[in-house]
């Protein structure tokens, strides 16, 4: 599903580089429910934000439904994240300018999809705002507004889903609440999760806790809520470096990755990429 | 595409009343160039439905010197209906009131004008004046500046008249050509009855025709072209007036034009700041769409939509405002119209004004809308980041832009022009202008940046960083604001300039009174008059001898017009050439080349001569060239020996040709007297009793001259003052849309200055201070570049050292400054006033 394979992030400022990323790798086989933990500035957002598309690692590379991002341009990653992927932020990040339904549409639309005021409308009233479809942002609540943008991260049906301390900016009871509904929605639908938080109660409700310090991995264990399946089928090791990831992976990625994995699926890739992956996946 | 078009409309909605305010930017250009091109189609209209009153006939023929026997010959075989007329200038007196002017005298024979009506009141006048040996037609302007009413009499010469009518228009004329020589008509039959007909009068000759036979003037003209141009006479046309009359109006209608698009540039600069902040304010909403995957492309897409969207609605309010200020334009212009205008919608000025404000809304809203590009989606999750790599490179699509832009200014400067020379200099003046505005803008907050008040007041201080805060739009606002103040600021200047010129005669005890005309016979009487009994001083007293110039170096004149070698000028061509003799040079004058020779009395050689270098130069005469020269009926030979540097603005008869004592004394002349009179009193007085004993002799009162120039420079300058007016507005209007646009930023930091302590007095103080100083940067900036221009026009035009007003400056810049604040003000009055709490739960 999400195969992340020896990246490293170094930011330059002026004459100083700073290397945020240490040669991370790790895997998250679908449906699986990850939390990325750490402090801050140990590179957790950095790191959401290479899975993500967002921004392209100093070296490694990021698999996506053995889509490789490396390489993609600008475009085409924004095509890719269109659909495979959906985001929750800490600060929610409604657009401002479009009522509730509009910007839970927006994914939709973009896809030139049909029914997108339906299916927002359904989804607004799953998150239990029916009433509040024609409300902009600056008339919603804070949990209010998180959980227009989960409906608007879950339209798209997104495989993976990347959400950035999404209680950060909630008191707890809305927190509570709005884990809930998130969670329930990723079980629903079979998405695979990957959340940064530093809230480690909230990890702990994960299947799979990543502890990230000064751009290392520290640990990366599956929880007990992790499904039978998964914790018979992966066993996490102490610590990255060892951690069993594709060895020699070349340019053309055309070659099948040894990934830790048991089930399989195999993806051809029309990405309009030089990189037509074809390879085992992992659950 | 849809999915572009719709989030648009959505970004639009909520804030479209914020958006049209940038948009409110080009509104003021594009208006003016509608209603500037809708008046120049509609003039282009009246001229063509009017051709044949352009010149009241269908062909005239003028002269400078009477029409002989092969002339009339000549006019006879031409038939149709004809008329003449005779115009020189006089001096005409109100026995009501003993008023005196120098007036332009028409004594008309025949039923001129042909085609249009002489305007009077009352309407009957000009049949009373055409039925009648007694009646005068009187210009309306003079009338009142008199108190002059019909029925009472003018004295014109030795003739006295009852005035028929007050004179409003005459066919083809315009109000401004009667400023500066208020127009009368009288019947030519009593001309040599005023006795003004003498020696030296100037006098201008003109026979209408008006062909009821559809025949071809044009070919009828060039097929008597060479017995026109022996005669030493003019032929005009219809067609002649028409394309001359074209040409004026067209250098009009184009340099309003160009007024007009500078507004629309700086309106253009007004969205490009506009829409760098909004961008700045979007730049959370990009990051968050593009996260959702919307593409680089799209998201450009809707806020190309989006500013072209808002550059439609612009254009159109523009354009329709354009079609109201039409009708302003020809009232604003009416003194210097020559035929009415009727109003029409023309969709092509409408088309043209709409077109190019929405290119100059997308030139200058693409530059900053290409930052959308850079927009990172990684901003969504964190709000500043370090940039991964180096520096990025130069963006080549950047660059494309700007040359587009410019590209895009320069063919539309083109295309309003019509002309590729002139549009070329425009562009690069414009680019000079507004570049050297911007540098002067920088120049002057860096300054004040650097030399920061560290240790005044906290409210100035804090008023002073503003001016830096992030995405600020000092540099637009001072680039707009101070471009409408060096207009301003130029064209005052500029006309003091013009006005203290000419005012230093009556301060530097120059002369100020000039009587020419003088008979031979009049001399004494009227020194008598002046030194006895007004007692002053005769400083000149210059003889001028009128003679016709025949051959240049032994060919005929008349030849060498035809060849082309030697460039005649037209006045001396068809004209008497008025010289004058004298042993020494004036203190007007510098001899530049060859030997001043004072006095020659050799009858039979060739008499040495002294010509102006100027014209000398046109005509390309050099030294030793030969002049033949008929004086009344005498054959005089001679040769240039000097060239003479003239300073016309001497208050005294300057000449291009002047002759050395001895030889002329004997030739008939008259005389000019040159005096000063030491108050408008003496001078109306003088003027009367001058008028009373000397009908004939005219008199040129430097007040009254300065007071027609200055009627002249106040229209004019209204003109301008009306055109400037869009580029203030356009200033005006940018420095609203950057208050609005900076506004939720500045209610923030109010408030927080509010729960901080501070008094809305103290926030006031604050913005009072920022605005203050934002309108003196820009009036400093403006004035700066008028001060420029102005030494430049004083070099180059005016030739004159220039000596700047500091008042009207100093008045200039105050006026700038206050606007300023109190638009300021006025556009932040409720967030000075709000209470914390009330912003704090909306925010």
């Amino acid at each position: 599903m999400l195969n992340v394979d020896q990246i490293t992030k170094v930011y330059q400022s002026g004459e100083r580089s700073l290397k945020v990323l240490h040669d991370i790798s790790f895997s998250i086989p679908q449906g699986q429910m990850c939390a990325i933990v750490g402090p801050s500035g140990s590179g957790k957002t950095t790191l959401l934000g290479l899975c993500a598309g967002l921004d392209t690692p100093t070296s490694g590379d990021v698999y996506i439904n053995n889509r490789r991002l490396t390489g993609l341009s600008e475009d085409q990653l924004s095509a890719l994240r269109n659909e495979l992927v959906g985001f929750v932020f800490q600060s929610f990040q409604l657009i401002p300018t479009l009522t509730a339904i509009e910007n839970v549409m927006v994914p939709l639309e973009l896809r030139g999809e049909r029914g997108a005021d339906k299916m927002a409308a359904e989804l607004l009233t799953r998150v239990g705002l029916a009433d509040r479809l024609d409300h902009y942002p600056a008339q919603l609540s804070g949990g209010e507004q998180q959980r227009v943008a989960i409906a608007r991260a879950f339209i798209n049906r997104p495989v993976l889903m990347f959400a950035d301390e999404p209680t950060g900016n909630l008191d707890s009871d809305t927190s509570e609440s709005i884990v809930e509904l998130l969670f329930e929605l990723n079980r629903d639908a079979g998405t695979t999760l990957v959340m940064v938080t530093h809230d480690l109660e909230l990890a702990a409700r994960t299947h799979r806790v990543i502890r990230l310090r000064s751009g290392h991995i520290l640990s990366d264990e599956l929880t007990e809520n992790a499904p039978v399946a998964q914790q018979a089928a992966q066993k996490p090791s102490e610590s990255t470096d060892t951690n069993p990831t594709a060895g020699s992976q070349t340019d053309d990625a055309s070659q099948t990755s040894s990934a830790p994995s048991a089930e399989e699926e195999t993806i051809v890739d029309d990405a309009p990429s030089d990189s037509t992956v074809s390879r085992e996946q992992t659950v | 595409m849809r999915f572009i078009w719709k989030m648009a409309w959505r970004e639009t909605r909520s804030s479209i009343s914020k958006l049209l305010l940038f948009i409110a930017a080009i509104v003021m250009g594009v208006a003016a160039l509608v209603s500037i091109t809708s008046f120049g189609e509609n003039l282009d209209k009246a001229i063509e439905d009017q051709a044949k009153t352009l010149l009241g006939a269908d062909l005239v023929i003028d002269g400078r010197m009477p029409f002989d026997e092969v002339a009339l010959a000549l006019f006879d075989s031409l038939g149709g209906e004809q008329a003449y007329e005779v115009r020189f200038t006089s001096m005409v007196q109100f026995p009501s009131n003993g008023g005196t002017r120098l007036g332009q005298i028409r004594a008309l024979r025949g039923g001129f004008p042909f085609y249009g009506e002489l305007e009077t009141i009352p309407e009957n006048a000009a049949t009373t004046f055409h039925n009648s040996d007694t009646a005068a037609l009187v210009d309306d302007s003079m009338m009142m500046q008199f108190g002059i009413e019909v029925g009472d009499s003018i004295r014109v010469g030795n003739v006295t008249y009852v005035i028929a009518g007050r004179l409003l228009s005459i066919p083809g004329e315009s109000l401004a050509q009667g400023l500066a020589g208020p127009r009368v008509f009288i019947p030519e039959s009593t001309l040599d009855a005023t006795g003004l007909i003498q020696r030296g009068s100037q006098l201008y000759f003109y026979q209408y025709f008006r062909f009821d036979d559809d025949r071809d003037v044009d070919a009828l003209v060039s097929s008597i072209e060479g017995k026109l141009n022996e005669l030493r006479v003019d032929a005009d046309t219809v067609e002649d007036r028409k394309l001359a009359l074209g040409r004026a109006l067209t250098n009009l209608t184009r340099f309003l034009n160009l007024v007009g698009f500078i507004a629309l540039l700086l309106g253009g600069v007004g969205i490009a700041s506009a829409v760098h902040v909004y961008i700045q304010r979007k730049v959370n909403t990009v990051a968050v769409m593009r996260c959702i995957g919307v593409s680089t492309r799209q998201a450009i897409g809707i806020y190309v939509v989006q500013s072209m969207g808002m550059g439609l609605i612009g254009a159109a309010i523009g354009s329709a405002l354009g079609v109201g200020i039409q009708r302003l334009v020809p009232i604003v212009l009416a003194d210097f119209l020559p035929v009415d205008i009727d109003f029409g919608i023309s969709w092509m000025a409408i088309a043209t004004g709409f077109l190019i404000g929405m290119v100059i809304t997308a030139l200058f809203a693409l530059q900053p809308l290409l930052e959308v590009r850079r927009i990172s989606p990684l901003l969504a999750i964190r709000r500043r980041f370090e940039s991964g790599g180096a520096r990025q490179p130069s963006d080549p699509l950047r660059w494309a832009i700007y040359a587009i832009t410019a590209g895009g200014i320069l063919l539309t400067s083109i295309l309003l022009t019509d002309r590729i020379d002139i549009g070329l200099g425009f562009f690069g003046a414009v680019i000079t202008a507004f570049a050297l505005l911007s540098l002067i803008g920088v120049g002057l907050t860096r300054a004040l940046r650097k030399w920061f008040p560290r240790n005044s007041r906290y409210v100035v201080r804090q008023g002073l960083a503003n001016l830096y805060r992030p995405n600020n739009q000092t540099l637009a606002m001072v680039v707009t604001l101070g471009f409408s103040t060096f207009l301003l600021a130029t064209l005052f200047l500029s006309r003091d300039m013009l006005l203290t010129q000419l005012d230093t005669g009556f301060t530097q005890n120059q002369a100020n009174f000039v009587a020419f005309d003088i008979q031979s016979d009049q001399r004494e009487g009227l020194r008598d008059l002046l030194e006895r009994d007004y007692g002053l001083e005769v400083r000149q007293d210059v003889p001028i001898v009128t003679m016709r110039m025949t051959h240049i170096n032994g060919v005929r004149a008349e030849a060498l017009r035809d060849t082309g070698d030697v460039r005649i000028p037209n006045w001396l061509y068809q004209r008497e050439v008025r010289a004058t003799y004298r042993e020494e040079i004036t203190d007007a004058e510098k001899i530049t080349s060859g030997e001043w020779i004072g006095y020659f009395d050799d009858f039979d050689g060739l008499v040495p001569i002294s010509m102006e270098e100027g014209v000398a130069g046109q005509m390309g005469i050099s030294l030793g060239d030969e002049f033949t020269f008929n004086v009344q009926g005498v054959p005089m030979q001679t040769y240039v020996a000097s060239l003479r540097e003239v300073d016309w603005q001497q208050v005294q008869p300057n000449f291009i040709f002047t002759f050395p004592a001895g030889v002329l004394e004997y030739a008939p002349q008259f005389h000019v007297f040159v005096t000063r009179v030491p108050d408008r009193e003496t001078g109306a007085e003088l003027q009367r009793d001058m008028i009373n004993a000397f009908p004939n002799i005219s008199i040129i009162d430097l007040d009254l001259v300065l007071g027609t120039v200055d009627a002249i420079l106040s229209r004019v300058s209204f003109v301008i003052q009306f055109m400037a007016l869009f580029s203030i507005f356009t200033g005006l209007i940018v420095l609203t849309g950057a208050v609005v646009s900076s506004r939720f930023q500045r209610i923030q930091e109010s408030v927080l200055l509010k729960t901080l302590g501070a008094q809305g007095k103290q926030v006031l103080g604050i913005m009072s201070v920022e605005y203050l100083v934002l309108g003196l940067i820009s009036a400093l900036t403006g004035i700066l570049l008028a001060y420029g221009a102005a030494w430049g026009l004083s070099l180059v035009v005016f030739e004159t050292t220039f000596v700047p007003n500091w008042i009207t400056l100093l008045a200039l810049i105050a006026g700038v400054m206050g606007i300023t604040v109190a638009i300021g003000l006025a556009n932040s009055r409720d967030i000075y006033r709000k209470s914390p709490l009330a912003v704090l739960r909306s925010a």
